[in-house]
């Protein structure tokens, strides 16, 4: 039998046997994205209201003043090229036109909305309504505030849309990262590795057949996370387009062996087991909550962002997350695949050159 | 004395690390069919000079061959012909003692008859257990089964009975004697001398990195009698050890 073959068999028999490491890598997300998905946090989170304004007159200057005192809603300008994109991903729940012949007493306004959205509009239309009242003194305005349901071909997945995505790299770094460096320690301080390497076989091979094996669990933790989260959380995930299932394939692939990677350089530079586990936390801790996992980077001032958008995890999250919501075209993911292989090449490299066999 | 071939051959080995020369010089040989053991206080360079002739270690200099293949040479050649049971190694824990020798025969590219194996180191009806239940004893056998599965010419066993019970530690004489008498020549270190006065035909007492004698285990005690050596209490015809197998037993018991 092939050295790999026996290799992979092995384990991923061990994977199964284990309990730990099933917990970890896949009733642990499981249960955090059934859990964050159901009670749905992303409603916490104000309405948002994207604007385009064509107008930019006193009138409507005033009126957006007024707009913008209400704390209790967000407001981002757009433009007319974002507006579908905008409410696919959650960042606005509806879209206010402004018209270029706004005034007050003829307040042409236009508000659309996807059509899960129906309620959050009706309370922009209310408030508009309010201020322009307020700010004519409680004289009868002219009622030309128009409502109107928009059809999207997708539909926002809400929150746990948002979320699914993010678990599942999540959980593709934690199992490559703490997979590689828990087997590899233990083998290590236990003598495994050094009863190998009295073997006639390179010990060389042993590890890649152990890189070869994690990245098949990995990829199948993948697909089994995808599939929980469309039949249990109802997720309309875009995988009836051929590029989502391309690119969740290539992604996941890329992020294995990216953190795989990153495994062997921690293994490889702490100087015994009493510092892998902290130095594996360190490095995955804050990619967590920096990379995009559970709320969207955009809040982070630009300054930060430079550096969270280059994090290893972030485009693995950006890419599933694309790939799985909107089907988007492997070519606009080019950028991600960059950063990804940047990373790759860094973490081989460190790997190789600190990793001890004793 | 009749022509014996030589199996293993050392000569002026020598390994040094930064501050330290763990083997000073090591002179030996060994023929085939031997018990050869190693004996030495702690630290004495045993396990270096066993691990150098496992090919895990390079030698400083000197030079070390067996049955004819100069080892750092030819490590590869020399892994395939050897059997190696390391001092504190253990194996895969979630995998059965037939997956693990399985595993180990492609790594040498030999098909051992597995069940064979485990029967000849008294482990067949484990052989779906896993590596983790098993007791210390059960893991040295392991360990020594899984040194078999490429039939090698030479057994090295460091330390083979080290942490066991009395009883376990019988059991281990009487698996390394039939091992022995299927013709392979083995290298044992140990701390236990009754051990080695029982098993070994020649042992090598090292210290301080060099080898201070080499002889039958008989002849050593003859030749320290004759320096006019005297045991200062009477001379016991039973051991301590020998009133607890009376009283507890032969049997194993960790099944």
């Amino acid at each position: 039998m092939n050295i790999y073959l026996i290799i992979a068999k092995s384990t991923i028999k061990m994977y199964f046997r284990r309990t730990q490491s099933l917990f970890w890598t896949l009733f642990f997300p499981v249960v955090m994205m059934l859990g964050i998905g159901f009670f749905g946090f992303g409603q916490f989170t104000p309405p948002k209201l994207g604007i385009i304004n064509y107008s930019n007159n006193y009138e409507s200057d005033l009126f957006l003043e007024e707009l913008n005192k209400k704390e209790y809603i967000e407001i981002k300008t757009i433009s007319e090229k974002e507006i579908e994109k905008s409410i696919l991903e959650g960042k606005i729940d509806s879209v206010m036109t402004i018209s270029k012949d706004f005034s007050l007493e003829s307040p042409n306004l236009e508000i659309s909305f996807e059509n899960s959205k129906e309620k959050i509009a009706q309370e922009f239309y209310d408030l508009s309504e309010m201020i322009i009242s307020d700010l004519l003194n409680n004289n009868q305005t002219e009622k030309s505030i128009v409502l109107k349901e928009k059809i999207f071909e997708n539909q926002y997945q809400g929150y746990k849309g948002f979320l699914v995505p993010g678990i599942v790299a999540l959980s593709i770094m934690q199992s490559g990262i703490l997979g590689v460096v828990f087997t590899l320690i233990s083998y290590k301080t236990q003598g495994v590795l050094k009863r190998l390497q009295a073997t006639p076989i390179d010990p060389s091979h042993f590890l890649i057949g152990q890189m070869i094996s994690r990245l098949l669990i990995i990829v199948i933790q993948t697909f089994i996370l995808f599939l929980i989260g469309t039949l249990i959380l109802n997720i309309d995930i875009a995988l009836g387009s051929i590029y989502a299932w391309i690119n969740i394939i290539i992604f996941s692939v890329l992020g294995s062996i990216l953190f795989l990677f990153i495994g062997l350089a921690v293994s490889g530079a702490s100087p015994n087991e009493d510092y892998a586990a902290p130095i594996a936390n360190l490095i995955t801790f804050p990619m967590m909550f920096l990379s995009g996992v559970f709320f969207d980077t955009d809040v982070f001032p630009s300054w930060l962002s430079v550096i969270t958008d280059n994090l290893p995890l972030s485009p693995l999250v950006n890419s599933l997350r694309e790939s799985a919501l909107y089907g988007t075209h492997t070519f606009e993911l080019l950028p991600e695949l960059a950063i990804m292989l940047v990373w790759i090449v860094l973490a081989f490299i460190i790997g190789i050159k600190t990793f001890k066999w004793e | 004395m009749s022509k014996i071939k030589e199996i293993i051959t050392v000569s002026d080995l020598v390994k040094k690390y930064d501050d330290f020369t763990a083997v000073n010089g090591i002179n030996f040989k060994v023929s085939e069919g031997e018990i050869f053991g190693l004996l030495g206080p702690n630290g004495a360079g045993k396990t270096t000079t066993v691990e150098i002739l496992e090919g895990l270690r390079k030698p400083s200099s000197g030079f070390a061959e067996i049955d004819g293949i100069n080892i750092e040479k030819n490590t590869k050649a020399v892994k395939k012909i050897i059997g190696v049971q390391l001092q504190e190694c253990s194996f895969f824990d979630k995998l059965t003692l037939f997956e693990i020798i399985e595993m180990f025969s492609v790594f040498y590219s030999s098909r051992p008859d597995i069940e064979n194996i485990l029967e000849k180191v008294g482990l067949l009806e484990k052989r779906k257990s896993y590596y983790k239940t098993l007791s210390g004893g059960q893991k040295q056998r392991l360990s020594i089964a899984v040194a078999l599965v490429n039939d090698p010419k030479v057994l090295f066993l460091d330390e083979p009975t080290t942490g066991l019970d009395p009883q376990a530690r019988r059991n281990m004489w009487d698996l390394i004697e039939n091992i022995r008498n299927s013709g392979k020549t083995i290298i044992i270190t140990t701390h236990y001398m009754e051990e080695a006065e029982k098993l070994c035909d020649r042992v090598a007492i090292i210290d301080t990195g060099q080898i201070v004698t080499i002889d039958t285990p008989k002849a050593l005690i003859k030749k320290l009698l004759d320096s006019g050596f005297e045991v200062e209490e009477k001379l016991q015809n039973a051991t301590l050890e020998d009133v607890f197998i009376n009283l507890t037993g032969k049997s194993l018991r960790e099944n």
